[in-house]
Order: structure tokens, then C-alpha cells, then sequence
């Protein structure tokens, strides 16, 4: 092999002359690589026929229309339609826990009510900026997060408010807000990881849970 | 003078090209394969190859040419993530086409860099800039290339296992070298079918619009790629 590489590819050689032997190994090889795209295909769909159906039973969530809600979550959310735009309907699921989900701006101001699969309110979510969230917490989160991981970056924050199912939107006030959720992505030794962080009142992390992203194959290649 | 027309050139073949008198038009197909192996840390290798086979060909005099195949490109990259959705990548492909099917037509070197400035509610936007130097046995040329892009699922705000989703990119290019320049457009619109993390199976039509001497070259092609995508299996 080296003594092929040296009789073909002297450094002195000028740069043409080896593209040129470039070329002679290529007939070598190309007259079977056309074969070889074929059935590197049709082998590599064999596991992707078997891969997705092992993803269907994986989480689910799809848009769905109004009335496909639970009633008692329709008759909940009553008291908030008249006076919110761009309202959108979801539906999720994991297999084992089902819950309905309503998205609305009201006011500016961008919600996310969540209703068990009976249409029991579960949680209201509210988007915000980090810079919303009082002084005290914001200074807690960072020193937490730069202590424990250096540099990161928050991606989404959520506020979410404690609320009983008679209470509407007037009773959405800041004392009833009961934690933060905060999307961010940081370094990790297994490399750049986004994680969802819940944290309460006072800054205290409360639970964490990895956020697998998709990957950017089809931009970036 | 001429940096101006490349420049009006540019700006225009998103417009409709049916004022130009004198134009070829091209039907390809493009199938290929992508191949992305992920390590745990911040480093990943892909392979990609695409098979270009021209379906049908549209000459000004009227001419018509019936389907052969055209070229194979494979490429090489190596990725570094600098900080989430912001990737620089090195690379190496290769060119074989029918007129000398042995022999390489053409080395390049690619360098690039691309970052996601939108990604939420499942939707995402995302920007590549890419250096080439496409070495030829006559010439080097040099090749710029711009390629915005926006995927979203088709139903709901998260792409879930087995799910549908859209994709439209549109891409300037940039050619120059010692002799001259010429610039090209590619626009694209496909669907993806998401069969888990791993596999996801793109496709759509891509408008390619380029000069071609003094002549441009319309380029219809149906673009079909597969996309594995192998990592580590992160833990919950």
C-alpha cells in the first residue's frame, strides 16, 4: 500500500498528475459503487420499516378542532373565548396519560390551558421573557445555572398559575403563580444539552427532564 | 458592469422565468442517502450521496433528450457544534459524471457555518452559509452558496414519531473564478415523513435556475433523500 501511494503520489508530482491517479483508482471503484448505492438503500430501509412502528407508540400531540374537546373543558373555557385570538386546540398523549390543551392570546399575553382527558383544568401556563420573572427568582436561577453549568442560554420561559376550575381569567393574579418552567440549553461533559427546568416561587429547582431535539441533518447537509 | 447583472440576476430567478426567450429545461431525479453519526460530545460525521439522473431534457431548438443518468456526488463532512444550533463544519466530496463515468470530474473543499435563529412550536428557521472550492483538472472555481430554510410539523406543534412535516428552502449561489462568475437559484418544497429520531425520508421538488453561457437552464428536479441519523441514545 505505501509503496503504492509513494510510486502514485510523489510529493513532487505536480498537483494535475495526481488528480490524475485520483482518477485511476476511481475506475476501480465507481463501476461498482452505482450497485452499491442501490443496495445500501434497500438495506438501510429494512430497520426504518421496523423503527417506525416502534415510534408510533412513542408521545403524541396533534392539533385538534373545538369540538373534539371534552365538554367540561369547552364549558370552561367559555368564560375565555370571547375576548382571546388565534385559540388553538391539542390534543397529547403518551400512551398512558392523555390530556387536552387549549393555546390563546388574550390580551397580549400568550396561554396555555391544560385539561385532564375528563376536561379537568390541570395547570394554566403563560409565556413570558426571563427578564418578567421577579428580580429575587431570575437572581437564584442564574446563580444556580452558572454554578452548576457555566454558560447557558434560556430558551422559553412559562409561568404557571394555580387555579381551581370556577376561577377564570380575572383571578389569574401574581400570587397564584405557583412555578416557573424554564426551557435552556447548557454544557454538559456529554456535550450541549437542553433540558425543561421547574423551579418555584423562590428559585428552587423542583424537577428537571432532557429535551431531545431534532436534529438538523436535512438543513445542513 | 458585470458584478451588477450577477447582482439583477440574483434578485430575479425567484421571479417567474417565462420572459426568457432562450432556455433549456431540465427534468431530474435525485435520489440520495445521508448518513450522520453523532458522538458524545460536541463532534459528528456525516456521508452523503446523491444520484442525479436527468429524466428529460428541453433544448431551445426543440430537441428532446430521454432519461439517462447524469451524475454522483459524495460528500464528507465533519461538524462541530459551537453552542446549540450553531454548527461549523469541513468537508470533501467527489463528482463522477456519465460523460467520463471513470473518472473523478471534480474535488471540492467546503466550508461552513449554520445556526437556527427561530425554533419554536416545532417550527424552526434555519440559515447556512458554505465556502466551496470546486477543483476541476482545468480550473478552480470558487463557490459561495446562502440557503435559508423553514421546516414545521404538518399537524400539531411538536414533530412526533411517524408524523408529517413541510419544508421549504430557497439557496443563492455564488460562482467566480480568474475567467468570470455566474450566479444560480435553488428553490425547494417538499414534505418529510418523520419515522423516529433516526430515519426521516425527505421529499419535494427543487426549481434550480442558472446561466449557462447565454442561455439559462431551467432545472425541474424531484429530490428524494433519506436521512439516518445515528446517536447516542440520550437519557430521560
Amino acid at each position: 500500500m505505501i509503496c503504492y501511494l509513494q510510486a502514485h503520489f510523489h510529493p513532487f508530482k505536480k498537483t494535475s498528475e495526481v488528480f490524475r491517479n485520483f482518477r485511476n483508482l476511481s475506475l476501480r471503484y465507481w463501476s461498482i459503487s452505482r450497485i452499491s448505492f442501490v443496495a445500501l438503500i434497500v438495506f438501510l430501509s429494512i430497520p426504518v420499516s421496523v423503527s417506525a412502528q416502534d415510534g408510533l407508540k412513542q408521545e403524541r400531540e396533534e392539533r385538534i378542532k373545538p369540538d373534539e374537546m371534552p365538554q367540561t373543558a369547552k364549558k370552561y373555557l367559555e368564560g375565555w373565548l370571547d375576548k382571546s385570538r388565534r385559540i388553538r386546540y391539542y390534543y397529547e398523549t403518551d400512551g398512558e396519560h392523555t390530556s387536552y390543551e387549549a393555546k390563546l392570546i388574550r390580551e397580549d399575553r400568550r396561554f396555555s390551558i391544560e385539561f385532564d382527558e375528563t376536561g379537568n383544568i390541570e395547570d394554566i401556563e403563560e409565556l413570558i421573557r426571563f427578564k418578567q420573572m421577579p428580580d429575587s427568582v431570575q437572581q437564584t436561577v442564574d446563580s444556580f445555572l452558572t454554578k452548576r453549568y457555566g454558560k447557558y442560554t434560556i430558551r422559553r420561559v412559562q409561568q404557571q398559575f394555580l387555579v381551581n376550575q370556577d376561577e377564570q381569567y380575572d383571578q389569574l393574579i401574581t400570587q397564584r403563580i405557583e412555578n416557573f418552567e424554564i426551557e435552556v440549553d447548557l454544557t454538559e461533559k456529554s456535550g450541549i444539552q437542553s433540558y425543561e427546568m421547574l423551579f418555584d416561587t423562590n428559585g428552587k429547582l423542583k424537577q428537571q427532564r432532557l429535551i431531545v431535539r431534532r436534529s438538523l441533518d436535512n438543513f445542513l447537509y | 458592469m458585470r458584478q451588477r447583472h450577477s447582482l439583477i440576476f440574483l434578485v430575479f430567478t425567484l421571479i417567474s422565468t417565462s420572459a426568457i426567450a432562450q432556455s433549456t429545461t431540465l427534468a431530474q431525479w435525485d435520489p440520495g442517502l445521508s448518513f450522520t453519526q453523532k458522538f458524545p460530545n460536541r463532534w459528528s460525521l456525516n456521508v452523503n450521496t446523491l444520484q442525479r439522473s436527468n429524466l428529460a431534457e428541453y433544448e431551445p431548438e426543440g430537441t428532446q433528450q430521454n432519461f439517462r443518468w447524469n451524475l454522483n456526488e459524495t460528500q464528507f463532512f465533519a461538524t462541530y457544534e459551537l453552542w446549540k444550533n450553531k454548527k461549523i463544519s469541513g468537508g470533501y466530496a467527489f463528482q463522477v459524471r456519465a460523460s467520463e463515468p471513470d473518472e473523478f470530474h471534480e474535488h471540492r473543499l467546503m466550508e461552513q457555518f449554520a445556526f437556527v435563529t427561530y425554533a419554536l412550536g416545532g417550527k424552526r428557521i434555519a440559515h447556512r452559509v458554505r465556502l466551496e472550492q470546486r477543483i476541476r483538472d482545468s480550473e478552480l472555481t470558487n463557490r459561495m452558496r446562502y440557503r435559508l430554510g423553514f421546516d414545521s410539523p404538518l399537524n400539531g406543534e411538536r414533530l412526533d414519531p411517524g408524523e408529517f412535516y413541510g419544508i421549504v428552502t430557497n439557496e443563492f449561489l455564488w460562482s467566480f473564478n480568474r475567467t468570470g462568475q455566474s450566479g444560480e437559484n435553488r428553490l425547494f418544497a417538499g414534505i418529510g415523513w418523520f419515522f423516529n429520531r433516526q430515519y426521516k425520508l425527505q421529499t419535494g421538488l427543487m426549481y434550480r435556475l442558472s446561466r449557462r453561457s447565454a442561455n439559462y437552464l431551467n432545472i425541474l428536479a424531484i429530490s428524494t433523500t433519506l436521512y439516518i441519523n445515528n446517536q447516542k441514545k440520550a437519557k430521560q
